[in-house]
């Protein structure tokens, strides 16, 4: 078991702290009496195998997976489209199936095949099959066309039923198989929904994005697809990244540095400011990490779901007195984006906003009207493939209005343009649909905050998001001065990965 | 309807530049090494304990492998299986000659290396160990192992990797021979095995099974291998043959097409 997380209040021993702005890393010092905010040890992972085998063999709420196979069983293994950045070694995904699918060898089980409920999201290209579920799977299934993307237009998609009056059509191969394995992992406490987002069609995804978690479409659309498939759900709950080599020392806390860490840190502050592209490209460009698979969790989807989240939460959560007036977030490049060391704006509000400041536990990190403080450089870069809905988004939409449902209601033919579908279905970029349901969440969770400030950032990006940009941090606390005071209380999130707020 | 935005909210323009930061970086490191009490209100610091289970991941090509490829047409097959089991390990693999155990461990990394000697008490110590076949039957070219990987596997709760060597039956003689081209050899990693739970007499079937696949299938993907092997059907290849047959076949040229520049 790691060190669990904690909170420390600056005081005059505090050592400089490590903050991250997209590919720069920084050592500053914060006011006495910030509090901030430590996740737990990040610790190197084991082997998941008995884990696995124990969750096949004694699951949640269902029969022992063996004992649901047979050898005219149809299978399929859908894996969850979970971003976990920075990408992890060893994927646990690729471990998960190779267990399930030696199950599957034993029982005699001819046909199976493997979807990816990646939803609207990016499908995956075969340099990411292997990438995830690794050479064995790759080369067993990926030449004979047995692992498919999710295409939420497909024209193949088949009716499930209805739920108030929407129809519901889901992934072919899903709606027709005897059992579907799924196969995911936790990451942070809210849930994702692979079933009910990945392997529905566009029209239900996009209703999902409109409806809340409690909405009963979308409780309704969970009960009519667990209704319709038998579903065995597999998760592995996974722990904080820990880095290598290199980065180890971002994994640490700051005080505990040994003389390795502390020349680590001037050697990549050296490469990435001597080298402002290739050497963050070299570092921060897809950096990999180990996460320790805290447990594995299978059987009934409903009872998996909960149950891995009460497992996330009683590993990751931190307890915090009392709402704060300013909350400070690091937006790393590397925990944003997959391939860019910087990452996009519209990633690192996503990051900032929703990720950061959306891990609590009901009650936020700061009070209703407080402020957001944000530490990335909000430089105008998308990949031209793979977020060009995104960029079309933030040049042309955004300039001209903010308000997510006028930016649905106006530019709805996006939805539809052929330029963009293709993108989608051939060329592993996100679906329209994706982007505008992120910038609705970012805009959900900055309405709460009087001001966003992004410390460093771009002026014309902060201005086109709705926030605003200050040179410093002190500027950034100067800026909020008019909405929480002189003497705000800060809560500072630090590190790589991601902390559970039990504000209370 | 288009926003208004601030006039003051230009874009940044320009290339981000390199910036000389290492005088202050390197003060602040040194400033740093001066011990100094950790804050009030941080937890204490856990005592670092030896790290044994690291996960084993096969990268590139490493200096002995680049080595012996000077030496031998070497072909590393399956590495991929070897990602993220947890060390030690037991590699079970085919014995066909006396250059077995350097070929094997010289293929693998020096943290990945097994060893043959007191293979128990190496596991304890967080050592990969090999355990070889016995010699095979007459005619025949895998041999049969005894139960102790199995055991071993079972009594240090590790994986078994099984391992297929080709082309190493009578190596040393070949090497002797004023041969144009280098020996083939290639080495086979396939799906770890874990015993616990399972009988010792079962386990080790199992091995059997999956290095007599690997030796006699090694171009057939996981999925059609484990399914074969659970339907019980034999492959062709496993059964008797002529002594001289084996050498042939192991001096069989390369038939899978290269890619040339010029077709």
């Amino acid at each position: 078991m790691s060190r669990p997380g904690f909170v420390l209040e600056v005081d005059d021993k505090t050592p400089p702290l490590m903050t991250m702005s997209g590919s720069d890393l920084r050592l500053d010092r914060f006011g006495l009496g910030t509090r901030v905010v430590y996740g737990p040890d990040a610790e190197r992972s084991s082997d998941p195998v008995g884990l696995i085998d124990a969750a096949l063999s004694a699951p949640t709420g269902t029969a022992p997976l063996a004992a649901q196979l047979a050898p005219n069983t149809k299978l399929t293994l859908l894996i969850a489209d979970a971003g976990v950045l920075p990408a992890p070694y060893f994927d646990p995904r690729r471990t998960l199936a190779e267990r399930v699918l030696e199950a599957a060898a034993r029982a005699g089980v001819d046909d199976v095949e493997i979807v990816i409920a990646n939803g609207a999201g990016q499908r995956w290209s075969g340099a990411r099959v292997t990438e995830v579920l690794g050479d064995r799977v790759a080369s067993s299934f990926l030449p004979d066309g047995l692992v498919a993307s999710h295409d939420v237009t497909a024209a193949d998609l088949v009716e499930v039923g209805a739920v108030d009056g929407h129809t519901v059509r889901v992934n072919r191969r899903v709606a027709e198989s005897d059992l579907v394995v799924l196969i995911g992992v936790r990451t942070s406490f809210v849930d994702s929904c692979p079933l009910s987002c990945g392997v529905t069609d566009a029209a239900t995804v996009r209703r999902l994005g409109a409806a809340g978690e409690a909405d009963a479409f979308t409780v309704g659309v969970r009960d009519l697809l667990q209704d319709t498939t038998r579903v065995f759900a597999l998760v592995a709950v996974l722990g904080q990244p820990l880095l290598g080599r290199p980065l180890r020392f971002v994994s640490k806390r700051e005080w505990e540095w040994g003389p390795a860490d502390r020349f680590s840190y001037v050697g990549a502050r050296q490469i990435a400011a001597g080298l402002p592209r290739q050497g963050a490209q070299l570092l921060h460009g897809g950096p990999k990490a180990d996460y320790a698979v805290i447990d594995v969790v299978g059987g009934e989807y409903a009872a998996v779901q909960g149950e891995s989240r009460l497992v996330w939460q009683a590993a990751n959560a931190v307890e915090l007195r009392g709402q704060a007036d300013v909350l400070v977030t690091s937006v790393w490049g590397a925990a944003i984006d997959p391939s860019d060391p910087v990452g996009s704006p519209l990633s690192a509000a996503r990051h900032a906003l929703v990720t950061q400041g959306g891990s609590h536990l009901g009650t936020p990190y700061t009070r209703e009207g407080g402020v957001l403080i944000a530490l990335h450089p909000l430089r105008n870069r998308f990949s031209n493939r793979r977020q060009s809905a995104a960029a079309d988004l933030f040049a042309k939409v955004l300039p001209q209005t903010t308000d997510p449902a006028e930016i649905a209601e106006r530019f709805a033919p996006a939805l539809e343009d052929e330029w963009y579908l293709d993108l989608y279905r051939k060329q592993f970029a996100d679906h329209p649909l994706r982007v505008f349901q992120e910038w609705a969440s970012i805009a959900r969770a900055t309405a709460r905050y009087s001001h966003v400030i992004w410390v460093g950032g771009d002026r014309r990006s902060a201005a086109v998001l709705g926030h605003r940009s200050a040179s410093t941090y002190a500027d950034a606390l100067e800026i909020a001065s008019d909405a929480v005071g002189t003497t705000p209380s800060i809560t500072v999130l630090r590190g790589a990965g991601l902390a559970l707020g039990d504000v209370r | 309807m288009t926003r208004t935005l601030p006039s003051w909210a230009q874009p940044r323009t320009g290339r981000p530049r390199p910036r000389l930061t290492l005088p202050r970086d390197l003060a602040q490191a040194v400033t740093g090494l001066v011990p100094r009490p950790r804050p009030a209100s941080a937890p204490p610091r856990e005592r670092a304990s030896r790290e044994l289970g690291l996960r084993a991941k096969l990268t590139g090509m490493h200096l002995s492998l680049r080595l012996m490829s000077l030496r031998f047409d070497i072909e590393i097959v399956g590495a991929g299986n070897l990602d993220g089991v947890r060390q030690p390990l037991v590699f079970a693999a085919n014995e066909q000659g006396v250059l077995d155990y350097q070929l094997l461990r010289l293929a693998l990394p020096g943290r990945l290396r097994p060893t043959m000697i007191a293979p128990s008490r190496a596991l304890a110590r967080g050592r990969n160990v090999v355990v070889f076949t016995d010699e095979p039957l007459a005619g025949r070219i895998v041999g049969e192992f005894s139960d102790v990987a199995a055991g071993l596997a079972n009594q240090h709760n590790v994986a078994i990797v099984p391992v297929g060597l080709v082309g190493t039956f009578k190596l040393k003689d070949i090497l002797k021979l004023p041969l144009t081209t280098r020996p083939k050899v290639s080495i086979r990693f396939g799906a770890p095995i874990y015993v616990r739970g399972r009988h010792l007499a079962e386990a080790t079937a199992r091995t059997q099974e999956s290095v007599e696949q690997l030796v006699l299938e090694g171009d057939l993907t996981w999925w059609t291998v484990e399914r074969r092997r659970q339907s019980g059907q034999t492959p062709a290849a496993g059964r008797p043959a002529p002594r001289w047959r084996r050498l042939w076949d192991q001096a069989a040229p390369d038939t899978t097409p290269r890619g040339r520049i010029w077709g």
